[in-house]
């Protein structure tokens, strides 16, 4: 199986981990998201081609886009952006403390939260999702980037 | 560079291009339809990682507390199946005249928070087409907003895009219901209506996507405000949307 499609597959399993399992530990009515947690974690490998990184994020957003019921292109055109920006300013952040998980998490949420606010909604944009969401997402991020990292420590060995 | 910064731009512009053509919704009725089998797999497995987490009984002879953990979980099973059934004897027994019911299961919901979606186990194979009435026992859920080929897409009443034509009950005043992500709101209702705490909603009929009489909710707050044109009131839905497991689907019988 060649690295895009093992990528693709692996997407699509966080997905619908996202869809099932984290309905079990709604808080204030939201799920953190994998997926915008797994794109963040993919821009900040730095060994990791630039191409690849944003091949990665497109897939997720077009699969988030597809299983969320929203018009096609707005979490793919976010994910892009975020990963412009991290790729960007890769030289003066780092994903190196829990602290730094939880700031990183945090802020990526409220971009996406915000990208959404400017293009879905505006008016009867649901604000009281914006905070839980990206504070959730931000607490979230600290296992799961663990996680992220001694997988791929394993998998490098 | 700079050909690659247009490429992209093609890309995107294709893409915001998807949602004006039926092509857009086909790729997404594919799309669940890959994940149907991780979802259903998924969704029977989350129940079992909280019957796990459940504590077990500190017994000291280690076979005797695999047993007990044995019988735990056939016990558990066991009510899973007792309260499946009693759901959906309840389901079952809601009759709408000139609908019939196609039952469903929820097999996962939106992958984000901004909008209020589930997916059904259930698509075009089974009878289920696009803007079927989706209700449970206890009101109406939504309604169907794409199919699959064996999966659905319901947007509930509390997605922001939902508007549900709806009536109060005992005034018979006429207003629209409309979702908020938490619970829904009731607008463009007379501003000299007489609302009261605690009435009823039921869906109107009009619109021609639900039938009438179906149980929205109760009015538990009204915003009497005289500037504005129409009175707004904040609703209770009837249905426990985080409770969401079985549901109908109500297809029109062709007269």
């Amino acid at each position: 199986m060649s690295k895009k499609t093992l990528s693709l597959v692996l997407l699509i399993f966080i997905a619908s981990v996202q869809m099932t399992l984290l309905r079990q530990i709604k808080f204030f009515g939201v799920k953190p998201d994998l997926l915008l947690l797994s794109v963040v974690f993919f821009a900040f490998l730095k060994e990791k081609k630039k191409e690849d990184v944003f091949a990665f994020g497109l897939f997720a957003g077009l699969i988030k886009d597809g299983l969320s019921g929203n018009i096609w292109g707005v979490n793919t055109l976010a994910f892009f952006l975020l990963i412009s920006f991290i790729r960007h300013y890769s030289q003066r952040l780092y994903l190196e403390h829990y602290l730094g998980y939880f700031f990183i998490a945090f802020l990526s949420s409220l971009f996406i939260g915000f990208f959404h606010y400017l293009l879905l909604y505006r008016s009867s944009f649901p604000c009281i999702l914006l905070l839980p969401e990206s504070i959730y997402t931000g607490i979230f991020a600290i296992p799961y980037f663990s996680l992220l990292k001694r997988a791929k420590r394993f998998l490098c060995q | 560079m700079i050909k690659r910064k247009i490429l992209f731009l093609i890309f995107f512009f294709l893409l915001f291009l998807l949602n004006q053509h039926a092509l857009g919704r086909k790729v997404e009725g594919y799309l669940i339809d890959i994940q149907r089998y991780f979802l259903i797999s998924l969704n029977s497995s989350s129940k079992e990682v909280w019957i796990l987490r459940r504590p077990t009984l500190e017994e000291e002879n280690k076979r005797l507390r695999k047993r007990i953990k044995e019988l735990e979980q056939r016990i558990v099973d066991l009510e899973e199946a007792r309260q499946e059934n009693e759901r959906l004897r309840g389901l079952l027994s809601f009759k709408k005249p000139s609908y019939i019911n196609i039952p469903a299961q929820v097999i996962g919901e939106s992958a984000d928070n901004w909008r209020r979606i589930v997916f059904l186990d259930k698509g075009k194979r089974d009878g289920i087409e696009r803007d079927m009435p989706v209700i449970t026992k206890e009101g109406l859920v939504g309604k169907v907003v794409n199919v699959g080929l064996r999966t659905a897409e319901v947007m509930l009443i509390l997605d922001p895009g939902s508007r549900v034509g709806a009536l109060v009950q005992r005034t018979r005043d006429t207003g629209i219901v409309k979702g908020n992500i938490s619970s829904c709101v009731l607008t463009y209702l007379d501003k000299y209506s007489d609302l009261q705490k605690g009435d009823v909603i039921i869906s109107s009929g009009k619109g021609g996507v639900y039938p009438k009489g179906l149980f929205i909710g109760k009015v538990s707050r009204i915003e009497k405000n005289l500037n504005r044109l129409y009175l707004e009131a904040s609703i209770n839905p009837a249905v426990d949307f985080h409770h969401l497991e079985e549901v109908l689907c109500l297809k029109k019988l062709s007269p």
